[in-house]
C-alpha cells in the first residue's frame, strides 16, 4: 500500500518572526516585514528596502565562536530552522540513527562580505590604486582569513548543520532559486518513499541581503528599482534612524507604512507592481512516512502528494514561460491523481514582477480554466519578500497553518489588482475557508519552475 | 520495485587534454598529463603554478563555436558546459538536427542536471569602489553596480549553465543545479539517474563544468592548506597515493553525459555505452575541514551504491577514486575501500583521474564518470600518474603509471566533497536482460 509522505516538523525564520507561530500570526494580522536596509549605506541603490531577519545569535544556536566566523546570516538561519524542525518533530539524535536521516536543502548564491577581502585588496594596490597582481599573489592574499574560502561554499553551512544534528544519510544541495527549494523537498519525499531514510530534513534558505544581492537582483531585472516620487523614508535621508526604523521593532502592523512609499513595496498580482523585494528567511520541514510518524507517535501536519519541475525561458524577460508554469502545475496534479478543481488554494510564486506575475496569471488561467472563478490565490512575497531558495519551504509551512486554521491571509499590498486576473486573489482581508489541498508554485528568473501539492491529513 | 533502468548514451568532455572524448581517453591511457605551467595572465607570482588549464587554441575553438555566448557570458565554465552538452547530445542523437525533430511534449521529458561551483570573486569589484580613505564606497557602488564585469559573481547565477543549455537545445523538463563542492557532479549524475528511474524524465543531460583558474580561485586552496606544494616539473605535482603527495592540483573543464531510460534508448536504436546500476550518498558529520580519518562516510556511500545496484562487492572490478592527492583523502579513501571490499580490495584496479587532468572541483565527477563509463565499455583503465613511491598506508593496486587492460564488468566512481559529502555511482556493462 502506498505509504504517504507526511510533514512532521517545521522550522521557520522570516522578517515576521523567528518561529512558525510568530511568522504566521504576524502574516494573519496583515504584518509586512519590508523595512529600510540598515546593514550598509544603501543610499546609492535604487532599491533601499528588504524584508530582513534580525537578531539571530550564534551562541543561542550552540555554535562555537570559531565556527561562527565563517557562518554568515544564511548559515545561522539554516541552522536555526533545522534545529527547530528536528525538535518540532520530536526527534532526538538517539531515537533515529544518523545513517537513517537524510538532508536536502536549497541554498542561494554565496556572496563575499566586502570587508573580508578589503584589506587584501588594499595591500595589492599600486600607487595609482590599480590592482597589482604580483603584490596580491606575493603577500596580499595572505590578509584573507585562511578559512574564508569555506564561507564561500554553501555546502559548508549545510555540513555545519549535519555535524550539529548528527545527520549521516542521503543528501544534496540544490541552488540557487525558488525552484531549487521545491526540488530539495521532492528529493526528500522520494528518499522517504524509496525507504532510503526514515526521516528527512528538507527545505531552503534565502541569501543574505547585501550590496551584492541587491546588485544581482537589479541586474537580473526582477528587483523593484522604481524611483519613488517621495523620499523613501518619512524622516528624510539625513535624519538619523531610530531603533524602530532599523527593524529592531516588531514587523509593521496592517496599515503601517513605516515611512516609505507604496512604490517601493512588493505588490504580487497588483496592477501597479514594479518588481520584487528581496527577503531573508528559511524554512525546513521534516519528512517521513505516515506509518513511521504513527509508530513514533509524532504529530503530522500534512501530506505531500504531487510535484513536478519544468523549464521554459521567456524570450523577452527573466522568468519562466506560462507554458512551463502550466506544465509543472499539470504534471504535479497528474502525479497526485487530482483534477484542477480539487485544489482549494494556490500559493503562487507571485513575486511582484511585471512579467513573472503575468506569465503565472496566464498559466493559472490555462490550467484551471474549468474552475477559474473558484480558485483562490495567495502570495507571501508582499509580506516576507522574495526568499528565492527559501520561499517554497516557507510557503509550505504557511500552507500547513492555513490547512490547520482554515483561513487564508490577505496578500500584502496587492491592491489594486491586475485587471486581467480571473481567479480570486485574497487581498482585502483574510478568508475563512476549509482547505484540503494547496498547490505551491516556485520559479527562477533563469526559466526553471516547480510545483508541489500538500494535502490535509486526518 | 522500480523496473526502469538507466543507460548512458552520450558523452562529452572538455579538459586540459582536449575537447573530444576520444582525445581525452587516448591521452589518459597513454599517460599524457594535462597538468602544465599556469598561463593565466599576470599570475607569474601565483603560489599555484601547476594547473590543468584548457589550452588557448581549444578555448578559442569553443568561443568560435558559440560566438554569441562568448560575447555575452561571463564565465569560462558556462562555455565549457555548452560545448560538452552539444558534444554529448550529438553523440547520443547523431542527426544533423540534434533534438529539433522532437515534439514539445516529448522534450518535456528531457532535462538537465548540472553541478555548479563557486562564482568568480573579482578583486576589481572591490578595488573599483575603494575611496581615498581606503574604505569601500557603498553609495558609489550602489549607483554604478551596472558597471560590474560580466565575469562577476553578481552576474552569473549558478543555474545559468543548466538554463542556457536547456534553452539552446530545447530541453523543457526537469532542470536542476547541484552545489556540493567536489561532490557536485557525481551528485548531479546520481540525482539524474534517480529522476529518470522514478519516471519524471526519459533523458537527462547530467554532469558539471567548473573553472577556478582566476586570482581568488588560485589562492583558494592555498589558504585552506589543501593545494599541492609547487614543483619544478608541473606535471609531477599531483601524486595521488604516493608517499610524496602534498595536495590537490586544480583543473578546469567539463564532463557531461546523456542518461536515458533503457527502453527509450533501445526503441530509437541508440548506442548504449553502459548502465548506471546504483547510486549512494552519505555525509560524514565529522568535521567541516577534514574527511573522516577512516573514511566512514565514504565507506557507507560505496555500500549504499552497491546495495542500490543489488550487486556484491566482489562483482566490482574497478574504482575511479576521488584520489585528490591530499594526505588525508587518499589514506581515508583506501581504508574505506578495504572496509567495503575486504580481501577483494587487493583484486580491484583503482585509479585517480585527477593525476591526469587535475581536480575540476565542482565538475570533477563529470569527466571522471566519463572515464569510468569508457573503462566499463572498453575494458581498459587509464593509469594513475606520478605514483612512484607508494605510501605504505596506500597498498592497493592503483594502476601506477601504465594503463591496464582488464575486463571491467562493473565499476564505481567516487566523489567526496569538502565538508564531508560523499557520492558513489555504480556503472556496469549493459546487457539487455
Amino acid at each position: 500500500m502506498d505509504d504517504k509522505v507526511v510533514i512532521t516538523g517545521m522550522g521557520v525564520v522570516s522578517s515576521l518572526g523567528h518561529s512558525t507561530s510568530e511568522t504566521w500570526n504576524a502574516l494573519l494580522s496583515g504584518g509586512c516585514g519590508i523595512r529600510p536596509i540598515e546593514d550598509f549605506d544603501v543610499q546609492g541603490f535604487k532599491c533601499k528596502v528588504a524584508a530582513q531577519v534580525h537578531g539571530l545569535s550564534p551562541l543561542e544556536l550552540g555554535i562555537h565562536h570559531r565556527d561562527a566566523r565563517i557562518m554568515d546570516k544564511h548559515s545561522l538561519m539554516l541552522m536555526k530552522c533545522s534545529q527547530d524542525a528536528f525538535k518540532n518533530s520530536m526527534v532526538t539524535a538517539a531515537s533515529i540513527p544518523g545513517e537513517d536521516i537524510g538532508f536536502f536543502a536549497a541554498m542561494g548564491m554565496v556572496d563575499y562580505n566586502i570587508e573580508d577581502l578589503l584589506s587584501a585588496v588594499l595591500k595589492s594596490l599600486d600607487s595609482h590604486s590599480n590592482l597589482n597582481y604580483t603584490a596580491f599573489y606575493s603577500s596580499g592574499y595572505q590578509d584573507i582569513y585562511p578559512l574564508w574560502p569555506l564561507s564561500m561554499l554553501n555546502n559548508i553551512s549545510f555540513c555545519q548543520v549535519v555535524v550539529s544534528l548528527g545527520i549521516k544519510g542521503e543528501n544534496t544541495v540544490f541552488s540557487p532559486h525558488a525552484d531549487s527549494g521545491t526540488q530539495a523537498i521532492i528529493e526528500g519525499a522520494n528518499t522517504i518513499i524509496e525507504k532510503r531514510a526514515q526521516l528527512v530534513l528538507a527545505g531552503g534558505v534565502s541569501e543574505k541581503v547585501s550590496p551584492l544581492s541587491l546588485a544581482r537582483t537589479s541586474w537580473a531585472g526582477i528587483l523593484n528599482t522604481s524611483n519613488p516620487p517621495t523620499p523613501p523614508f518619512a524622516k528624510g535621508g539625513n535624519t538619523p534612524l531610530t531603533p524602530l526604523d532599523r527593524g529592531e521593532s516588531p514587523p509593521l502592523k496592517k496599515g503601517e507604512k513605516g515611512g516609505f512609499s507604496d512604490e517601493m513595496l512588493c505588490r504580487p498580482f497588483g496592477k501597479d507592481r514594479k518588481g520584487t523585494i528581496i527577503g531573508e528567511g528559511c524554512g525546513i520541514v521534516t519528512l517521513e512516512s505516515l506509518s513511521s510518524a504513527k509508530k513514533r507517535q509524532a504529530p503530522y501536519f500534512a501530506a505531500i502528494t504531487g510535484y513536478a519541475c519544468a523549464f521554459g525561458k521567456s524570450e523577452s524577460c527573466n522568468c519562466p514561460t506560462s507554458r512551463a508554469l502550466s506544465n509543472a502545475m499539470e504534471q504535479a496534479l497528474f502525479k497526485a491523481d487530482l483534477k484542477p478543481s480539487d485544489i482549494d488554494l494556490i500559493i503562487a510564486h507571485g513575486d511582484g514582477t511585471h512579467m513573472g506575475d503575468k506569465n503565472e496569471i496566464e498559466a493559472i488561467h490555462h490550467t484551471f480554466s474549468n474552475c477559474i472563478s473558484k480558485i483562490n490565490v495567495f502570495s507571501s512575497k508582499g509580506a516576507v519578500g522574495n526568499l528565492l531558495a527559501g520561499a517554497p519551504a516557507v510557503d509550505i509551512i504557511l500552507g500547513i497553518c492555513m490547512l490547520r486554521d482554515g483561513i487564508i491571509p490577505a496578500v500584502s499590498n496587492a491592491l489594486p489588482l491586475d485587471e486581467d486576473i480571473r481567479f480570486k486573489v485574497i487581498s482585502k482581508e483574510p478568508l475563512k475557508k476549509d482547505l484540503k489541498r494547496i498547490l505551491i508554485n516556485a520559479s527562477s528568473c533563469e526559466g526553471q519552475c516547480a510545483s508541489l501539492i500538500i494535502e490535509a491529513v486526518n | 520495485m522500480n523496473k526502469r533502468r538507466v543507460v548512458v548514451t552520450g558523452l562529452g568532455m572538455a579538459t586540459s587534454l582536449g575537447l573530444e572524448v576520444e582525445e581525452n581517453w587516448q591521452k589518459a591511457l597513454a599517460g599524457i598529463s594535462g597538468i602544465r605551467r599556469l598561463t593565466y595572465p599576470q599570475a607569474e607570482k601565483s603560489p599555484v603554478q601547476a594547473v590543468g588549464e584548457v589550452n588557448v587554441a581549444d578555448w578559442n575553438k569553443i568561443q568560435e563555436e558559440f560566438p554569441e555566448d562568448a560575447q555575452n557570458e561571463g564565465e569560462r565554465r558556462t562555455l565549457f558546459a555548452l560545448w560538452t552538452a552539444k558534444k554529448a547530445l550529438k553523440d547520443a542523437f547523431p542527426t544533423s538536427q540534434l533534438l529539433n525533430f522532437l515534439s514539445h511534449s516529448e522534450l518535456d521529458r528531457y532535462g538537465v542536471i548540472l553541478a555548479s561551483g563557486l562564482g568568480i570573486v573579482r578583486l576589481e569589484d572591490i578595488q573599483k569602489w575603494i575611496d581615498k580613505n581606503g574604505k569601500f564606497d557603498y553609495v558609489k557602488f550602489g549607483r554604478e553596480y551596472k558597471d560590474i564585469h560580466k565575469e562577476s559573481i553578481m552576474k552569473n547565477n549558478s543555474n545559468r549553465p543548466s538554463a542556457l543549455i536547456a534553452n539552446r537545445f530545447g530541453l523543457s523538463g526537469y532542470n536542476a543545479t547541484i552545489t556540493t563542492a567536489c561532490a557536485s557532479a557525481s551528485q548531479a549524475i546520481g540525482t539524474a539517474y534517480r529522476t529518470i528511474k522514478r519516471g519524471y524524465a526519459n533523458v537527462i543531460l547530467a554532469g558539471g563544468a567548473d573553472s577556478m583558474i582566476n586570482p581568488v580561485g588560485l589562492v583558494f586552496f592555498v589558504l585552506l592548506g589543501a593545494a599541492a606544494a609547487s614543483s619544478n616539473n608541473p606535471e609531477e605535482t599531483c601524486r595521488p597515493f604516493d608517499r610524496k603527495r602534498s595536495g590537490l592540483v586544480m583543473g578546469e573543464g567539463s564532463g557531461v553525459v546523456v542518461l536515458e531510460e533503457e527502453s527509450h534508448a533501445t526503441e530509437r536504436g541508440a548506442r548504449i555505452y553502459a548502465e548506471i546500476a546504483g547510486y549512494g550518498t552519505t555525509i560524514d558529520a565529522y568535521q567541516i575541514t577534514a574527511p573522516h580519518p577512516k573514511g566512514e562516510g565514504a565507506e557507507k556511500a560505496m555500500r549504499a551504491a552497491l546495495l542500490d545496484a543489488n550487486i556484491t562487492p566482489e562483482e566490482i572490478d574497478y574504482i575511479n577514486s576521488h584520489g585528490t592527492g591530499t594526505r588525508l583523502n587518499d589514506s581515508a579513501e583506501t581504508i574505506a575501500v578495504k572496509n567495503v571490499f575486504k580481501e577483494h580490495a587487493y583484486n580491484l584496479c583503482i585509479n585517480s583521474s585527477k593525476s591526469v587532468i587535475g581536480h575540476l572541483i565542482a565538475a570533477s565527477g563529470g569527466p571522471e564518470f566519463v572515464f569510468t563509463v569508457l573503462s566499463v565499455n572498453r575494458d581498459e583503465i587509464h593509469p594513475t600518474l606520478n605514483l612512484k613511491d607508494p605510501d605504505p598506508k596506500c597498498d592497493l593496486d592503483y594502476v601506477p603509471n601504465v594503463k591496464r587492460t582488464k575486463t571491467v564488468n562493473s565499476a564505481i566512481s567516487n566523489s567526496f566533497g569538502f565538508g564531508g559529502q560523499n557520492a558513489s555511482i555504480v556503472v556496469k556493462k549493459y546487457n539487455n536482460f
